[in-house]
């Protein structure tokens, strides 16, 4: 049988586990506008900032491709009758002062604490729902706001170091039990997103443990996004790492899954380059990206 | 000249009754002398909700002679209504009310049979409507003549163009519209299938594997198609696909003239 083709049901749900840089350079603007340069230099949480500007933080950015993600799946499950379990879903934070990092749950409101938790209780149980407005047509051509809930479960965080050896054993606790009691599902799905390097030591290990995981589907995922506040061109999918600039970028690459087929034709779909050898890996991502990323990275391949 | 009309129908496998979401008009047996009859089927889409429910409203519209080729736009507008009252009635969850904004999906597939001397001494002259992939059967002693609108497994993909039950998504609607006609006389038989079973029937046509159209013909019961239904899911081609699609599945059986012994 082909790996990645498992029927996703209420029987054999599948899984999302996702690994949030919460570090203090998550406070960094992420597609900054109004740049200003400060008349004097400031230093906030150990580092020194020398310009001012406008825009979401990192953190911001992240929590709302997070709770976007959510919504979506929920939507995605609802049906009829309720919602149908065909997911579970995990957050785990990793961040936390060098002395004494964090690296948990990272829900907020009734789910507090809660690892992996099924996506009907999910849906029942936002922290809050905010309003926001969305353009959309009037049906005369035109474009009219239109208020849309947005209800949310993870809150921005941004303090400290990267802890991201810490946050890969965390999974892999998490996940071992988890396809423990579900060897016939399809494999679950492990989204890291960072902004830079791990600060406690070398993940590698922990993420080929990760890895090692498996259901007789195939083996657990690990994609890696790598979020910027850099101008440059972002890269998604890439399939070779010669065109990655840094050492830390290859080194990400390195660490994350070969696409399945399946996804590779998502990809395509999205008019995305890919090949044989893409791997599940953003560089340099951009809100547009990060949600298109996650999108492809969590669109079923056989939702039932 | 009786017209024996027969609907079989089964949930995906993991599913209950109530998450059914095909329909099919009639949704049971009937036999009858009077012209014209009407059949249809609809396959409500999985991804939506209230989509069972859309489903139903399409199939007894054409069933009741309502909705045409002509009257198409016009109906849409009176179902969309009576879809959105009864489905708006209670207050949802977020969730719900997100879905519901983006509304429910069906396939259509109608076939009206007439009576017409001057076409046939015994027979007369037939017209079918689709919009999606459910697919007709158009079978006379035993050989397939007509398979309508899709004829080959590679026709079918995931995302065919599906009636919307709101507004706004009707982009395409027109253009996936298709119709046919011709001619029956006594004898001939006519099969409406959703897509998973309609893509079983041609693979096993395709492959000369088995005698689909004498299983169709010969189902008598609703449990003697519920067993064959479940083996089929299990069983996989040389190449290793599914034989038959882990979806809802629906046939409506028409036969003209000779006696049902179903």
């Amino acid at each position: 049988m082909m790996p990645y083709t498992a029927e996703i049901s209420r029987t054999n749900p599948s899984c999302f586990l996702f690994l949030i840089d919460q570090s203090g350079s998550m406070q960094d603007v992420m597609d900054p506008t109004n740049l200003r340069a400060m008349d004097s230099p400031m230093v906030v949480d150990g580092r020194t900032y020398t310009h001012t500007a406008s825009g979401k933080t990192k953190a911001q950015g992240v929590a709302d491709a997070i709770n976007r993600l959510l919504q979506n799946l929920v939507i995605k499950c609802a049906k009829s009758e309720g919602v149908r379990d065909y997911y579970e879903v995990g957050v785990i934070g990793y961040g936390g002062d060098n002395t004494a990092y964090k690296v948990g749950p990272a829900f907020s409101g009734a789910l507090v604490g809660r690892e992996v938790v099924p996506i009907g209780e999910i849906a029942d149980s936002p922290a809050r729902i905010e309003e926001r407005s969305k353009k959309v047509d009037d049906g005369a051509g035109g474009l009219v706001d239109q208020k849309i809930k947005f209800p949310i479960w993870f809150d921005p965080v941004a303090v400290g170091g990267t802890p991201m050896s810490q946050a890969m054993t965390k999974a892999r606790d998490v996940l071992s039990d988890w396809v423990a009691r579900h060897p016939a599902s399809f494999p679950p799905i492990v989204i890291n997103i960072t902004d830079g390097e791990w600060t406690d030591s070398d993940p590698t290990p922990a993420a080929e443990s990760v890895k090692a995981l498996s259901t007789d589907d195939g083996n657990v995922l690990v994609f890696n996004i790598h979020i910027s506040a850099n101008q440059g061109a972002s890269i998604e999918f890439p399939d070779d790492e010669s065109r990655l600039g840094d050492q830390y970028a290859r080194f990400l690459f390195n660490l994350s899954s070969p696409l399945p087929s399946y996804m590779q034709s998502i990809a395509r779909q999205e008019g995305l380059q890919v090949s044989e050898l893409s791997r599940g890996f953003a560089f340099n991502a951009d809100m547009v990206g990060l949600i298109r990323f996650i999108d492809i990275g969590t669109r079923p391949s056989n939702l039932r | 000249m009786t017209i024996t009309i027969r609907a079989f129908s089964l949930p995906k496998a993991g599913n209950c009754e109530s998450e059914y979401e095909d329909a099919a008009w009639p949704c049971n047996a009937s036999e009858g002398t009077s012209f014209p009859v009407r059949m249809a089927v609809a396959d409500g889409a999985t991804e939506a909700s209230f989509s069972a429910f859309w489903a139903r409203l399409l199939v007894q519209d054409y069933g009741e002679g309502l909705l045409t080729e002509e009257t198409l736009p016009d109906r849409l507008m009176v179902l969309r209504d009576s879809w959105k009252e009864s489905v708006g009635k209670e207050p949802l969850p977020w969730y719900a009310e997100e879905k519901l904004r983006s509304g429910a999906f069906s396939s259509l597939l109608g076939l009206t049979i007439e009576r017409d001397p001057e076409v046939h001494r015994d027979g007369g002259r037939w017209t079918a409507l689709a919009i999606g992939d459910s697919c007709l059967f158009h079978v006379r002693g035993g050989e397939l003549l007509l398979a309508f609108p899709l004829a080959r497994t590679s026709d079918f993909d995931s995302r065919p163009v599906l009636i919307p039950s709101v507004r706004g998504g009707d982009e395409g609607l027109e253009g996936a519209m298709r119709a046919a006609g011709g001619r029956w006389r006594e004898g001939d038989v006519f099969y409406l299938m959703t897509d998973a079973f309609a893509c079983w029937f041609l693979r096993r046509l395709e492959l000369r594997e088995g005698d689909p159209i004498g299983f169709v013909e010969g189902i008598q019961d609703d449990s003697s198609f519920e067993e064959v239904i479940r083996h089929q899911r299990g069983d996989r081609t040389e190449d290793g696909l599914v034989m038959l699609k882990n979806d809802d599945v629906t046939l409506i059986r028409c036969r003209l003239g000779a006696p049902d012994e179903g």
